[in-house]
């Protein structure tokens, strides 16, 4: 910013635009108490007087400002972009910092899992050491010892991007050797939160990046349909697989003999039958499944359906379809949470009468070295 | 109608948004007595001035992050952040006492003396966009001029009736030299200022400054701090230190580690006596949480002044952690050891 900064003042800055709740927070009822006990422990926010902020002033003041701004945009993401996070990837750690999320420069794309390499950027320049870039002054300093991955979806404005000129030394300066710097000095402390910052940013990610993976790993492994088939069959013969174009597809709607139906206790509500195949093994293990459907909702041509696995199969990838007498399968978007065994699946672009004459398929697959 | 920032700058709604901004956070700062006189100007007006001055000259700032919390209408790093800037430009405004009080006596003194904020220093003199810009004295006095003092008391420098008699007359002295009615910067007139009176007495020079100046401690996270007397030349009073005390051992207790930081510190127990009376099997059970506490405490030192390198004050660690062990209970020794 100016050399008129000393180290200190620097780190105090960062520290508290890492760690101190922003506004949305603050204002949040639900948030008192943890904001409360913030403050109790905060350097920084304990040591203020309660003077009234007039919000007001400073969101008018903001307002004008941007009238001057190019309005952030989302553009397809791309190597050199400098973006900010969903404000969602914040939250309190167990110190009572609220962890924020940092502007990052995107490195490289991954298409297959859509997600990125991130460097963590901060603003002020007292702070710089070896390993970090200096980006100009607009998009701060980039911190090649810093790097990780994130979903696509965790990015949430575009603010610019640099140029290859200077984004290629970069990329070669994340493998090169940095110093260490000396310990418990203030740019200790401060590299140490940025990595605490880039390790929550990254953990919440690696779930679903990693699931993505295994998903396109049992894609690529139900290409081969005539492999498929033999396996299914050769677990079990009377198995009745349709012909279809995809392997996930002709075991989604695969018929199986009642004796490989499971008969699960019967549920409150509305129960769906589905196929889970295990593989990983010399033939494809297939059972007949009943998932509990908690929730089936037409909204803005968007059917979102939340379904209940049985604990057992939790651990599984599942794969959904919506499934019309006439037009067949079309594939949608699962999201898993694994504590809880509940899936929830979105098929866009359907319409009332897509809803009302259509069906969901499922499918799980999971990965299993003991075969049963 | 939406007119940009730099034009709602110029019109006069944006005071009321810009002194709503400042409300609550300057009151705090009182002026050395050197720069109080009678006549002060209304010391929010001064300060919203300043702060005009300071937003002007944001014009070429285009900080992505700046923009990013204003997209996500983060409206408290906005504060933070613009506050942090503009502590950094009072910090160099300060810098040297004559100019901060020159400025700030020409900044009231109304129209007659066409005080005009700029990005890198205030000027006065002709308001006209096409008056001359007058851009240096030293140069100006190079090229021949001979400049005239009036005759003051010296040890009136300070006083509002002088400063503007001064202006006033070098005013006079650059225009006639130049022919034209000039836009004077008001640095050029505090170097005319130096050239013609002895003020170091009431004005030291900057790096000079024996007392220290309330006014330059503008960072708002130390609101409290300094502002009641300090102890030798510790950057905090005592009753700050006595604060930042209280809020460590509550980050502490925050942690379940208090009781291990008294029975470690403050009783000086045995490893093995602390690991028992906190439940461990063996000694070695409380490495893990003497290292989290040990963190704990260097990180918050890390962030204050005087408190670790590269200024670290031995004497104002030693009072410190006498104050963070006030929070101990001599039971605790005595049940446990």
């Amino acid at each position: 910013m100016t050399k008129a900064v000393s180290i200190k003042e620097a780190w105090r800055n960062v520290y508290q635009e890492r760690t101190c709740p922003p506004y949305a927070v603050l204002i949040s009822p639900e948030q008192a108490g943890n904001v409360a006990e913030h403050r109790r422990g905060c350097p920084f926010c304990a040591m203020k007087k309660e003077n009234p902020k007039n919000y007001e002033a400073w969101a008018e003041l903001g307002a004008q400002m941007a009238l001057d701004w190019p309005a952030p945009e989302k553009p397809a993401v791309q190597p050199g972009q400098v973006w900010s996070l969903i404000p969602s990837k914040g939250g309190w750690d167990e110190r009572f910092r609220h962890v924020n999320p940092p502007m990052v420069l995107i490195m490289d794309v991954f298409e297959d899992v859509s997600g990125v390499r991130v460097a963590q950027l901060f603003d002020e320049r007292a702070l710089i050491d070896d390993g970090d870039v200096d980006l100009g002054p607009r998009y701060g300093v980039a911190e090649v010892w810093n790097t990780y991955a994130l979903d696509c979806a965790d990015l949430n404005l575009c603010f610019g991007q640099i140029s290859p000129e200077l984004l290629n030394p970069l990329k070669e300066a994340v493998v090169s050797e940095h110093d260490p710097v000396d310990e418990d000095s203030v740019l200790w402390h401060f590299r140490q939160l940025e990595l605490e910052v880039g390790a929550f940013m990254a953990m919440e990610a690696m779930g679903r990046l990693v699931e993505r993976h295994e998903r396109n790993a049992v894609r690529q492994e139900f290409s081969d349909i005539p492999s498929v088939r033999s396996k299914v069959l050769a677990f079990d013969s009377r198995i009745r697989l349709p012909e279809a174009e995809d392997g996930l597809a002709m075991l989604a709607e695969a018929e199986m003999p009642i004796e490989l139906i499971l008969q699960a206790a019967a549920g409150e509500g509305e129960q769906i039958p589905f196929t889970v195949v295990t593989v990983g093994g010399s033939t494809n293990p297939c059972r007949g499944v009943l998932a509990d459907l908690l929730e089936a909702d037409h909204q803005d041509s968007v059917i979102v359906i939340r379904v209940r696995i049985p604990d057992e199969y939790s651990q599984g990838l599942l794969f959904a379809w919506w499934r019309r007498p006439d037009t067949g399968l079309e594939e949608g978007v699962v999201e898993s949470d694994p504590s809880t065994g509940i899936f929830s699946a979105r098929f866009s672009g359907k319409s009332e009468l897509d809803f009302e004459i259509g069906e969901p398929i499922l499918l799980l697959v999971r990965y299993d070295d003991a075969q049963d | 109608m939406k007119i940009g920032f730099k034009a709602w700058l110029d019109r006069p709604e944006c005071y009321p948004v810009l002194s709503r901004c400042l409300e609550g956070c300057f009151r705090k700062y009182k002026r050395p007595d050197w720069l109080a006189d009678g006549g002060d100007p209304d010391e929010l007006s001064d300060q919203v001035a300043l702060f005009w001055e300071f937003l002007k000259g944001l014009e070429g700032v285009n900080l992505a992050s700046l923009e990013a919390v204003v997209a996500q209408q983060d409206w408290e790093a906005l504060r933070r952040k613009i506050k942090f800037m503009y502590s950094l430009f009072m910090k160099e405004k300060n810098r040297d006492p004559l100019y901060q009080r020159v400025r700030q006596v020409l900044h009231a003194a109304g129209e007659e003396f066409g005080y005009q904020p700029r990005r890198t220093h205030s000027h006065y003199g002709a308001i006209s966009e096409s008056a001359r810009n007058f851009e240096s004295y030293s140069e100006l006095v190079a090229f021949g001029m001979k400049p005239f003092f009036p005759n003051i008391n010296v040890a009136e420098i300070n006083s509002k009736d002088v400063i503007l008699d001064l202006a006033r007359s070098f005013k006079d002295q650059v225009d006639g030299v130049l022919g034209s009615a000039s836009r004077i910067p008001i640095r050029e007139f505090c170097s005319f200022i130096r050239d013609g009176y002895d003020v170091d007495l009431v004005y030291p020079m900057p790096g000079k400054v024996n007392q220290p100046l309330e006014i330059s401690k503008c960072e708002e996270e130390y609101e409290t701090l300094n502002t009641h007397g300090t102890v030798s030349d510790w950057p905090y009073s005592e009753e700050a230190l006595k604060e930042l005390s209280e809020v460590l051992v509550r980050r502490i207790e925050q942690q379940d580690l208090l009781l291990l930081f008294c029975l470690v510190r403050y009783c000086r127990l045995k490893q093995r006596e602390v690991a028992k009376a906190l439940g461990y099997s063996g000694p070695s059970g409380i490495h893990v949480p003497l290292a989290r506490l040990d963190a704990l405490i260097r990180e918050f030192f890390s962030l204050l002044d005087g408190f670790s390198s590269p200024d670290a004050d031995e004497g104002l660690l030693l009072f410190f952690g006498k104050l963070l062990l006030d929070s101990c209970k001599d039971d605790d020794c005595s049940r446990y050891s």
